[in-house]
């Protein structure tokens, strides 16, 4: 077997790799962020004090998840994308504290929105590839 | 400003890694393909090392699938003539012992002008010293001369002429190359000989030792001219 042979089969495996690895863990990172929204979407939809302790720990624990997953998504997603992301999701603290509804629920819809788009830009699709 | 210097080291790194895997061709011999994807892999450094927001991997992803895609390509060429000749083309006869033939200049889309470039620059200056012009897969002409104007040869002459060798460089810039030496089977003993004959004290101010396989040596001082010496004993 030739070099160029085994560095060819070496560069396969490594970009099989990094296929497996982008799929899985932006699915998984990007579904946590979604399940989180969309578990604090459902929360406000028929309240109007978006102050509440209870609404405060979930945001709290949105912005937690995000900083964690943030590095990793960084080898992956643009990082304006990212930071976009970032941007709402402080926004939405912002919201919380001063008890801004109507903006509160727009931005969460922003958020869930970002991590729907992200996970139809990154997976593989018709769309994708035309 | 550090992250770009880094991420330009990591790109470069990389690229002149594709480069080596893809061969030693010079952009004059480069297959159609081959230059397109060089165009493309350096449009592809570019973006993640200039593009902060972009991630490396975007860069280095795309980069590593076309050597892929390149090696197969040319692994399929290899072995199918018809393949290869559907991605680089044939070479096609331009000019036959009948003229130029007209069908063939069409098709490669050039024209007289371009054809008489081409045959100038492979040293032809009149059409009637040609019997064959080929225009090469990478854009290149090679002609074949007429048996009136081909160059005479020691064969021709019934010359018996010494077998040339090419000279094994055993010192460059002051620095033994202990590989070349085994090669042509000289110790350190005898590039001191040599120092010696020619007056030179230390290794460190050759400039360059060359040796062929008839036992010419070509030695030259940093800064000085350099000498010649003929039939030296070289062991085999």
């Amino acid at each position: 077997m030739s070099k160029s042979f085994i560095s060819v089969i070496i560069i396969i495996a490594l970009l099989t790799l990094a296929c497996v690895w982008e799929q899985i863990s932006v699915e998984h990172y990007l579904n946590d962020i979604y399940n989180q929204a969309l578990a604090i979407e459902n929360y406000v939809d028929d309240k109007t004090d978006v102050n509440a302790p209870e609404l405060k720990k979930m945001v709290n624990l949105l912005d937690a998840s995000w900083d964690k997953h943030e590095e990793m998504l960084c080898f992956l997603i643009n990082h304006k994308d990212i930071a976009d992301m970032a941007t709402e999701i402080s926004r939405l603290k912002s919201y919380s504290k001063t008890n801004q509804e109507e903006d509160f629920k727009a931005t969460i819809k922003v958020i869930i929105h970002y991590t729907t788009a992200y996970r139809h830009v990154m997976g593989i699709s018709l769309q994708n590839l035309i | 400003m550090l992250t770009i210097i880094i991420r330009a080291l990591v790109i470069y790194i990389l690229v002149l890694f594709v480069f080596r895997l893809m061969g030693k061709r010079q952009i004059g011999q480069m297959q159609p393909f081959e230059l397109v994807l060089t165009l493309i892999i350096a449009d592809l450094a570019t973006i993640p090392m200039a593009e902060l927001s972009v991630p490396v991997l975007h860069g280095i992803i795309p980069l590593l699938t076309l050597v892929v895609a390149h090696y197969f390509l040319t692994l399929i060429s290899k072995h199918s003539t018809k393949f290869g000749y559907f991605i680089s083309g044939k070479p096609i006869i331009v000019i036959n012992p009948k003229g130029i033939d007209e069908k063939a200049l069409h098709s490669l889309n050039i024209t007289i002008d371009d054809l008489f470039e081409a045959i100038r620059g492979a040293g032809y200056f009149n059409l009637e010293e040609i019997q064959y012009a080929i225009m090469e897969t990478n854009g290149t002409v090679n002609v074949l001369p007429k048996s009136a104007f081909s160059p005479v040869v020691n064969k021709d002459l019934k010359l018996k002429v010494e077998e040339t060798s090419i000279p094994v460089t055993l010192v460059s810039e002051g620095k033994l190359m202990k590989d070349n030496m085994n090669l042509a089977g000289v110790d350190t003993p005898f590039i001191n000989k040599i120092m010696k004959k020619a007056g030179i004290e230390k290794i460190s101010k050759i400039l360059i030792l060359t040796i062929n396989k008839s036992g010419t040596i070509y030695i030259q001082e940093k800064n000085k001219t350099s000498k010649t010496f003929e039939n030296t004993e070289v062991k085999s």
